[in-house]
């Protein structure tokens, strides 16, 4: 464990910086948790469709990388509505527990194949956000990775803005607390339904396409970023947004570090162990409510 | 309706159903026989008859002696659905493409009879029990030869079966050679077509040190899959030329940031990098330039070198070196091949497709050489080639080899290409010698 | 329905099961799947048992996975025979369920099936980089079969072919399920119905609802376990590679054939595991659209008959009814099914 100095420096930035994209997939998934009670399985494959449309807009059509990826948001958007309203909205008298899990599955297995067949197998790339590495004290930080940063950070107060300021946003809130009350006070259910998944969708949708270009793009991309984000989620605490945040640092921090200290096991391991650990002794995470 | 009647009519429906194919001859009826097409439409008709016609040009009697026109049908049980049909896929184009060839000239002589070849194909899904079910399935269809597959325990699995079967198996790929799925002396129907990927070892370590000769330390990157046997392979022949092998990283499979693994390699700072066998090379190359590392970087990849230029970008790909061939340099078999490809399939070109051409190509050499299609017969042919130039490869005068490691000549011991990339430019510099045991 | 109508279903049944290898002779692809789709059976009948309490397991597979390796590794190492190994296995199973099954149960719902997930996923992951037990990625191979037996008149009988390990493991899948099915119907049933319906009332009345959980669960796990050792010895090699039969995966596919088949019903594992294996198999010219069709097919499934394929039969019944009693509308609201 006698590293240099540089090499603990270097993990703990590479980790800070690739937190940003379990935050913005713990936030969708947090929402949607919360607002809906289900656990979107498939959450890593909208990120993954999110990823390809960018793909089919930027390398196929040469449309610009930012248009491409505002497009491919509001499209994933478009097709969280309708898959809430056709697949997931509860059915009177139903226990929606069981069918969520069996049509969120589903649809992972649906779009992954889905990718597959159509857009080929092998891996491709996006074009990059922006080249080059920073050098800050012998310790190289890759600009778009930075920009990343950036971006997810603004998201993340753009939602928190919205929940908190905003009358929708405020009666998101209340309906993620408490569902029949709400419907009381005139705010409807479905809708708060269909503008959380819709809003997930999204986010997952950019850190597919902020992945794939940073990362890789390829039919299978999504299930591992579909599991981080479930940790950060436990780790921080259903329903909250500052949870999610900090949840992702500490993810992305112990995705940086434990690798580098404790090889490819532990780091495969330590998440998964932690996250058990948690639900085990604090449901609730760090920041959560009920 | 209470629980038992159900279930009785239910499973009395599916069994009979299945009394009825079984009764009504193995799987012609209601069974769908094997995959014979490629999954994109190939544009020559050759392949994609129907499942009992014999393809290719009909009778030739050109050959003047009274042999017949056979078929020779062989079965390929390789992963198509699911995260590991990228490999899959291209492998089953190269066979197929090899196929329509013999197919297009009218077959190819074998002792006295000319036989065209038919490809039958089946998901293994890199699964134990798919494989095993696959190649029954195959078997019962009509294949004499196996192909396959990619994950050791899917091999395994076929080998069970062709074993029962008394039909040859030919591995497709050995994910680590010289796993327990790999060919031995006690497996006697078992052969590999394909070269071992550390057999370029010594080719890549002597390139190392002629282009590079301040290159002292050299840090390994392996995939996390048991390369154990591999690592020692290569720190070995690195001492051998006055390396030194100073740290091995592993990273897990299914990660596509190397940042973190590439942090720790380096704190070893090594003088050069050897990326052991990954797909993700070009990726790893990324990381390893956006960290800083200027030194030359070895990979003995499957990607091709036009893939590390286009997915880490020209300013990453600058002594970097790798076993791929050079697109735009092929020898004239490979650009035959590359033609054909993409006639078939409009899609990108993937290399892996010229090692099943081969191993296919390489069955018929030793089929030709025998004489005849008899597994024992074959084996013993192939035994028999093990001097270079016996055996003919798109890469170039090959020969069986393996006895030294495996106990058997049963693994093939080809040419390696070596291409070069400075700044963007991929530069071929020959087909180097594997190493020789 | 009437017992003899009952008796003789089920006699029909057992006896098309154990002739099937008779009638398809020489069809070594077919058996290969029946023997498969048995197991799968068995493993999806003991994941409807942890239903029973209103609880998904996701993590099936990792119970599997102990139950096949610790039966492999019994015989192997230790030179254990067949008929002792696979209950071991299953022992070794339903142990780490007891151990598990309190913290787990107690959290329920959601976090128990992200729990059941993670706990899989992090026996796979052991087994993978724990090379000198279980051969880590290599897997484990070479895994022998049952002793080959004597029997007066047929001579010695190899059950490393699958022709004769189908007699082997039908015949012990037939009296797992039996078992499941007497357990159903029996007074623990009755307390994990209680549970079901809501556990403070069941509290009040005096059940244990920790012990009658955990009960459940050792059970389930038991026969997962017994499972994945039939699986092993007939298959002789094991691998836990992401994309094998012990991965994430495997899990959401055996949750969907139980609810194609039906969740309500003890036949409903049964019916879906065969359909779904009926598919898979006739699919395998489109291979590359398997998982997208399954997935559709469980939607469709989850959407417009909740209670499963297994209820096909009776809704047809119910649905002609009606139709004879000239009924102005046939009544098709979830809410009467659901």
């Amino acid at each position: 464990m006698d590293l240099p100095l540089q090499t603990w420096i270097q993990a703990i930035i590479n980790g800070l910086a690739m937190g940003w994209l379990y935050v913005l997939m713990a936030l969708g998934l947090t929402l949607i948790l919360s607002i809906m009670g289900i656990l979107q399985l498939a959450h890593g494959e909208i990120y993954m469709i999110g990823a390809y449309i960018v793909f089919v807009l930027a390398r196929q059509h040469g449309v610009n990388l930012y248009a491409a990826i505002v497009i491919s948001m509001l499209v994933m958007a478009v097709f969280g509505a309708v898959i809430e309203r056709g697949l997931f909205r509860p059915r009177p008298g139903q226990d929606p527990v069981l069918p969520a899990i069996v049509i969120s599955t589903s649809l992972t297995l649906i779009l992954s194949s889905f990718a597959v067949v159509s857009f080929g197998l092998y891996e491709k790339g996006l074009p990059k956000l922006v080249k080059g590495s920073f050098r800050v004290l012998d310790v190289a930080i890759p600009r778009d990775r930075i920009l990343a940063v950036g971006i997810s950070v603004a998201m993340l107060l753009v939602v928190y803005l919205f929940l908190k300021k905003t009358r929708r946003g405020q009666a998101m809130v209340a309906s993620a607390q408490n569902r029949e009350a709400s419907y009381l006070r005139g705010i409807n259910p479905n809708h708060m339904s269909r503008l959380a998944m819709m809003i997930g969708c999204a986010l997952a949708a950019l850190a597919g396409a902020l992945a794939g270009s940073i990362l890789v793009l390829n039919p299978s991309m999504g299930g591992l970023p579909m599991i981080k984000g479930l940790v950060v989620i436990v780790l921080g605490g259903l329903g909250s947004v500052p949870g999610a945040a900090v949840g992702g640092m500490i993810l992305g921090l112990i995705d940086g570090v434990v690798p580098v200290v404790f090889g490819a096991t532990a780091a495969a391991l330590a998440p998964l162990i932690l996250v058990i650990l948690f639900l085990l002794f604090r449901p609730r995470g760090l920041f959560g409510h009920e | 309706m209470r629980t038992w009647s159900r279930i009785g009519i239910y499973l009395a429906c599916a069994l009979l159903i299945v009394f009825a194919l079984g009764v009504g001859g193995c799987g012609d009826d209601g069974v769908p026989s094997s995959s014979e097409t490629t999954a994109a439409p190939p544009t020559s008709a050759t392949t994609g008859g129907g499942s009992t016609d014999t393809t290719g040009a009909g009778s030739t009697d050109t050959t003047g002696a009274a042999g017949e026109v056979k078929e020779l049908v062989v079965g390929t049980v390789m992963p198509m659905s699911g995260a590991l049909s990228v490999v899959g896929l291209s492998w089953n184009r190269g066979y197929d493409l090899y196929a329509e060839k013999v197919n297009e000239e009218g077959g190819v002589k074998i002792g006295d009879d000319t036989y065209t070849i038919k490809v039958l194909k089946e998901d293994g899904k890199g699964q134990a029990d798919s494989a095993g079910a696959a190649a029954r399935k195959l078997i019962q269809d009509g294949a004499t030869v196996l192909f396959g597959e990619v994950m050791d325990g899917a091999t395994a699995a076929v080998y069970d079966v062709a074993k029962q079967n008394g039909v040859l198996h030919v591995i497709a790929s050995a994910n680590t050679p010289g796993n327990p799925a790999d060919i031995g002396a006690d497996k006697d129907l078992l052969v590999r077509l394909s070269n071992s990927f550390d057999d370029a070892h010594t080719a890549d370590l002597d390139f190392l040190k002629e282009k590079y000769p301040d290159v002292k330390t050299i840090a390994v990157s392996q995939p996390d899959v048991g390369f154990e046997g591999q690592i020692e392979d290569f720190t070995a022949a690195a001492k051998e030329r006055g390396f030194e092998v100073i740290g091995a990283e592993k990273w897990a499979f299914g990660i596509s940031d190397f940042v973190p693994t590439y942090t720790k390699l380096l704190s070893f700072q090594p003088d050069a990098i050897f990326i052991m066998v990954s797909a993700q090379s070009p990726y790893q190359l990324q990381a390893a330039r956006q960290l800083g590392f200027t030194g030359p970087i070895l990979a003995n990849s499957p990607m091709g070198p036009e893939v590390h230029v286009r997915v880490a970008g020209p300013e990453a790909c600058t002594d970097f070196f790798c076993n791929g061939i050079n697109p735009s340099e092929p020898t004239e078999l490979m650009a035959d091949i590359m033609q054909r490809y993409e006639e078939a399939f409009k899609d990108e070109w993937i290399s892996d497709c010229l090692l099943a051409w081969d191993e296919l190509w390489i069955l018929v050499q030793a089929m030709q050489k025998a004489g005849s299609t008899d597994p024992a017969a074959v084996l013993a042919a192939l035994g028999s080639m093990t001097n270079v130039g016996d055996v003919k490869t798109s890469f170039g005068d090959a020969r069986m080899g393996g006895m030294e490691r495996f106990g058997v000549n049963r693994a093939l011991v080809r040419p390696v290409p070596i291409s070069l990339i400075m700044d963007g430019e991929i530069m071929l510099q020959g087909y180097f010698e594997s190493a020789n045991r | 329905m009437s017992r003899p109508w009952k008796a003789g279903g089920l006699a029909v049944v057992i006896i098309l099961a154990l002739a099937l290898p008779q009638v398809l002779r020489g069809n070594d692809y077919w058996i290969s799947v029946a023997v498969v789709a048995a197991i799968m059976m068995l493993m999806v009948s003991s994941l409807r048992t942890v239903l029973l309490l209103n609880q998904i397991s996701l993590g099936h597979v990792g119970f599997s996975a102990l139950g096949a390796y610790g039966s492999a590794l019994l015989m192997m190492r230790v030179g254990l025979p067949f008929w002792v190994t696979v209950p071991l296995g299953g022992l070794m199973a339903a142990l780490l369920a007891l151990v598990l099954s309190y913290p787990f149960l107690k959290v329920r719902g959601l976090y128990f099936s992200i729990l059941t997930l993670l706990t899989a996923e992090t026996l796979r992951l052991t087994a993978y980089y724990w090379p000198s037990l279980t051969g880590g990625s290599w897997g484990l191979l070479e895994i022998p079969p049952p002793a080959s037996i004597t029997l007066p008149g047929i001579g010695a009988v190899d059950f490393g072919t699958v022709d004769n390990y189908y007699y082997v493991a039908i015949p012990l899948v037939i009296i797992c399920l039996a078992l499941i099915y007497l357990i159903e119907h029996s007074h623990l049933s009755f307390k994990w119905q209680a549970i079901r319906d809501g556990d403070e009332l069941s509290k009040s009345v005096g059940i244990n609802v920790m012990r009658y959980m955990v009960i459940n669960f050792v059970i389930a796990c038991f026969f997962a376990g017994v499972a994945g050792a039939l699986f092993a010895h007939y298959q002789h090699s094991l691998a836990v590679d992401a994309t094998s039969r012990f991965g994430v995966v495997m899990s959401i596919y055996m949750l969907l054939y139980l609810v194609v088949g039906g969740r309500k019903s003890f036949a409903g594992p049964i019916v879906g595991t065969v359909v779904m294996t009926l598919i898979t198999e006739f699919t395998r010219p489109v291979a590359e659209y398997q998982p997208m069709m399954i997935g559709v097919i469980a939607i469709l499934v989850m959407l417009l008959m909740p209670e499963g394929l297994v209820e096909l039969p009776g809704r047809l019944v119910r649905w002609r009814k009606d139709r004879k009693r000239g009924a102005l509308t046939v009544p098709a609201d979830p809410g009467e099914t659901g």
